[in-house]
């Protein structure tokens, strides 16, 4: 089954939102069901559809994450992917047959950590879009990535390391990608942290960290500064086990934080005054929701580099399928941005091994984009 | 059953800026409040002030006795709803969805069937139920207020408090909503505050009004006792009379504005305002026909045969003395037929007019026929170019003696 194929079936599926229509039609039908009757009955279908949704997406990437380990030099059958996955699961000690080995040992790590990566900064970048009620937001808004890359030089063409040892560029990346977030909080003592103020500091600190980088780029030497760059693109090629377990803590759990957000990420979306009316506490929410983005985005920028597109169309994505409700958007994103994870690597597999992920995702993502917002008639934003 | 709130000494200020102080309010019986009073004297202020939204410069704020600044947000918003002038969302939810979102204070994160019913119920109260599904921007103006509405009384606040929700709305819709609340703050013994500027829609529906002035409130009682002449002078400085209607005062606004704030500069002399404006018009009202005072443009509306040398009637001076009494910058003349006996014949007055203004060089511009409504929505002054357009082609409709007296005007006036 073709990716393309697996697009447009879900594509098809935000057609059978009209399953609501199906569902709520014996209430409509019943004429002794008043219009507040109907209208719960309504919206129960509706939430019924969203979720059957969700699951059914999520399948999908599990298909397609089964497809992607199948992918490769060693092509291993769908099905034999998985059989190799329960064996090993029931038989964890035992010696390893081929397949077991290349799938274990050689793909679940990438796989896997281009599945947490994308869930993510999907995830992060819906939240980060319904806080500053911008659909030009994603995770990196507030400089993550600049600062990343600023940690990454540094390690890469200075040898400056925070913490020495091979996890020496990654807690660089990480810890520079937190400045602009620790630099909000303590502005936000004097200043109130409004979505300008954040998106605007955030400008701020991404020029003077690009300018820093920039130099050092300038006056490192070719090898290094190209190392630098070819991480900055985004790859899965620091993927391994020992990584995963620290991608996989900071996705699932920055998740879970985000969607337990929702509503106040929903009441936000109506002003600070009706949110606080409503019994929020606006400025600490707001620093608690960055925050968690910021953990979530830096995590998984220092191991793949910056994967740019997923945390900005992942959600728009999301968005045409499941609405703006930030209860179930969120999830939902976090399945479209693994799905085009797992797509992008599977095109990386077949077509160019070499290729970073993240020239793949802005290609291919693009032109899915663009034909999304042909076809789709309901305006989302 | 509803919330006492009282205001004690408040004070607000935004930055430096002290909006007012020293206000003492207390709000206990269920109804509907207006609060009134001019742009900028610290309305919503006052609302932001009750919820929390806003804190207090000086003085608190006590509901059922304890002081705001004690309670959590949330405490306050299982009591006061607030709902803020209606518009569209960037992400916009379902209808459902949105009302939903008001009952946050009393909902864990999962929804009950008991929070679906009773977002169904506020929604069916404002006719709203068959939208439910649909997405909130889809909705016209009317429908958002109601909505929002809805989401406010989804909250089962036992005070309700709504930031002009009648501001864009049209007359049927705002008697609509005004009605509505009213209705709610009677039926569930809630009280309503609302903040309006229609006078006479807010006396027609309120139980209680509060004036607020520049710095203070000015008056606190029943429409008939807040709203008087005197009243409307004071805080608004218009001149109005109030008559009673079914029991409810009714305010009837003179045409006057204040004569001090105009927004075209007079000048002491028609020469020197012509000066100012590149095409101007003459102000004259010929005896018989009335102007409507505070109109800004005045067009002479004439006819193709006018002789321009019959002069006769009223002369340039007596126009500019009419000029200074009416104290008009220009006016709108109509009805130059009345100046025609049967006979056809010229009878003075507005024919003659025109011919001794042109004389004089006090007209500058004469507009055929029945152009005055489409005059009337163009100021004369600020679209010279397409004016002028406008002119040539009709004097090109004229008899030839207008025509090529008419582009002397014009090229006189560019001359100069």
């Amino acid at each position: 089954m073709s990716k393309l194929k697996i697009r447009t079936k879900v594509a098809e599926l935000g057609k059978g939102v009209r399953l609501s229509n199906v569902a709520s039609r014996k209430y409509r039908d019943s004429d002794t069901a008043t219009a507040s009757q109907r209208a719960v009955a309504d919206y129960k279908a509706y939430r019924y559809a969203k979720t059957l949704m969700l699951i059914v997406v999520a399948l999908l990437c599990l298909v397609a994450l089964g497809v992607d380990i199948g992918l490769g030099p060693y092509h291993i059958d769908f099905l034999d992917v998985y059989r190799a996955i329960f064996d090993r699961l029931g038989d964890w000690g035992g010696t390893m047959t081929t397949d077991e080995k290349v799938v274990w040992d050689l793909r679940m790590p990438r796989v896997l950590t281009a599945l947490f990566a994308g869930m993510g900064l999907a995830m992060a970048g819906a939240a980060m879009q319904s806080m500053m009620k911008n659909p030009l937001a994603d995770p990196y808004t507030t400089g993550i990535s600049s600062g990343a890359a600023l940690g990454a030089t540094l390690a890469m063409t200075m040898g400056i390391f925070l913490i020495p040892g091979t996890f020496g560029t990654v807690v660089n990346a990480f810890v520079f990608a937190l400045i602009p977030a620790g630099f909000i909080i303590a502005m936000s003592v004097y200043r109130k942290p409004s979505p300008a103020m954040i998106i605007l500091s955030g400008i701020s600190l991404m020029y003077i960290f690009n300018a820093i980088q920039s130099y050092l780029m300038l006056v490192a030497d070719p090898n290094a500064a190209s190392s630098v760059y070819a991480w900055t693109i985004g790859s899965l090629n620091q993927a391994s086990w020992d990584n995963l377990p620290f991608i996989f803590c900071v996705s699932l759990l920055g998740g879970i934080a985000l969607m337990y957000m929702a509503r106040v990420l929903n009441t936000m979306n109506s002003g600070d005054a009706y949110s606080k009316s409503i019994g929020i506490n606006v400025n600490r929410a707001r620093i608690i929701v960055l925050v968690t983005i910021s953990v979530v985005a830096a995590g998984i920028v220092s191991f793949t580099g910056i994967i740019g597109f997923i945390g900005l169309v992942g959600p728009h994505i999301a968005r045409m399928f499941v609405g703006s409700d930030n209860k179930i958007l969120i999830p939902a994103a976090g399945l479209m941005g693994a799905g085009l994870m797992l797509l992008a690597d599977c095109v990386v597999q077949t077509v160019a091994e070499t290729m970073p992920i993240g020239i793949i995702t802005s290609i291919i993502g693009g032109p899915v984009f663009m034909l999304l917002i042909l076809r789709q008639k309901r305006e989302v934003w | 059953m509803t919330v006492r709130i009282t205001a004690e000494n408040l004070g607000a200020a935004y930055g430096g800026n002290v909006i007012w102080k020293g206000i003492n309010l207390d709000m206990g019986e269920p109804g509907l409040i207006s609060i009134l009073g001019p742009n900028g004297a610290g309305k919503s202020t006052f609302m932001y002030m009750v919820n929390k939204i806003l804190e207090p410069a000086e003085g608190r704020v006590l509901i059922n006795g304890e002081d705001i600044m004690d309670l959590t947000f949330k405490d306050i918003a299982k009591l006061i709803a607030y709902v803020p002038q209606a518009s569209g969302e960037t992400f916009a939810m379902t209808v459902m969805d949105t009302v939903l979102m008001g009952r946050y204070p009393h909902s864990g994160y999962a929804l009950t069937e008991e929070d679906l019913e009773i977002a169904a119920d506020c929604l069916e109260k404002m006719h709203m139920a068959e939208f439910a599904m649909r997405n909130f921007n889809e909705l016209s103006a009317g429908q958002h207020q109601r909505v929002m509405i809805a989401r406010g009384l989804a909250q089962e606040p036992e005070l309700l408090m709504l930031d002009e929700p009648t501001s864009n709305l049209d007359i049927y819709h705002q008697i609509r909503t005004m009605r509505l609340l009213r209705d709610i703050a009677h039926q569930k013994g809630i009280m309503v505050l609302v903040i309006c500027h229609d006078l006479n829609i807010a006396a027609k529906f309120s139980d209680r009004i509060i004036m607020f002035q520049k710095g203070s409130i000015y008056a606190d009682g029943t429409a008939a006792e807040v709203l008087t002449a005197k009243t409307i002078k004071d805080v608004y400085n218009v001149d109005a009379d109030v008559i009673e209607v079914k029991g409810r005062p009714y305010v009837i606004y003179h045409n006057e504005g204040d004569a001090d704030e105009r927004s075209l500069t007079p000048s002491a002399s028609p020469a020197s305002r012509h000066s100012t404006a590149w095409l101007s018009a003459v102000s004259v009202v010929p005896a018989g026909i009335e102007c409507r005072a505070g109109v800004d443009l005045l067009l002479v509306v004439d006819h193709v045969d006018c002789d321009p040398a019959d002069v006769h009637g009223l002369h340039a001076g007596d126009v500019q003395e009419m000029i200074a009494h009416r104290n008009l910058d220009v006016a709108l003349l109509r009805g130059l037929d009345r100046c025609r006996d049967e006979g056809g014949a010229h009878t003075g007055g507005a024919d003659s007019v025109v011919a001794a203004l042109l004389d004089d060089e006090l007209l500058h511009i004469v507009v055929h026929g029945d152009f005055h409504a489409w005059a009337m929505e163009r100021l004369v002054y600020k679209r010279p170019i397409a004016t002028l357009l406008f002119d040539i082609i009709h004097a090109c409709s004229l008899s030839n003696g207008w025509l090529f007296y008419f582009i002397f005007k014009i090229m006189h006036l560019l001359i100069i």
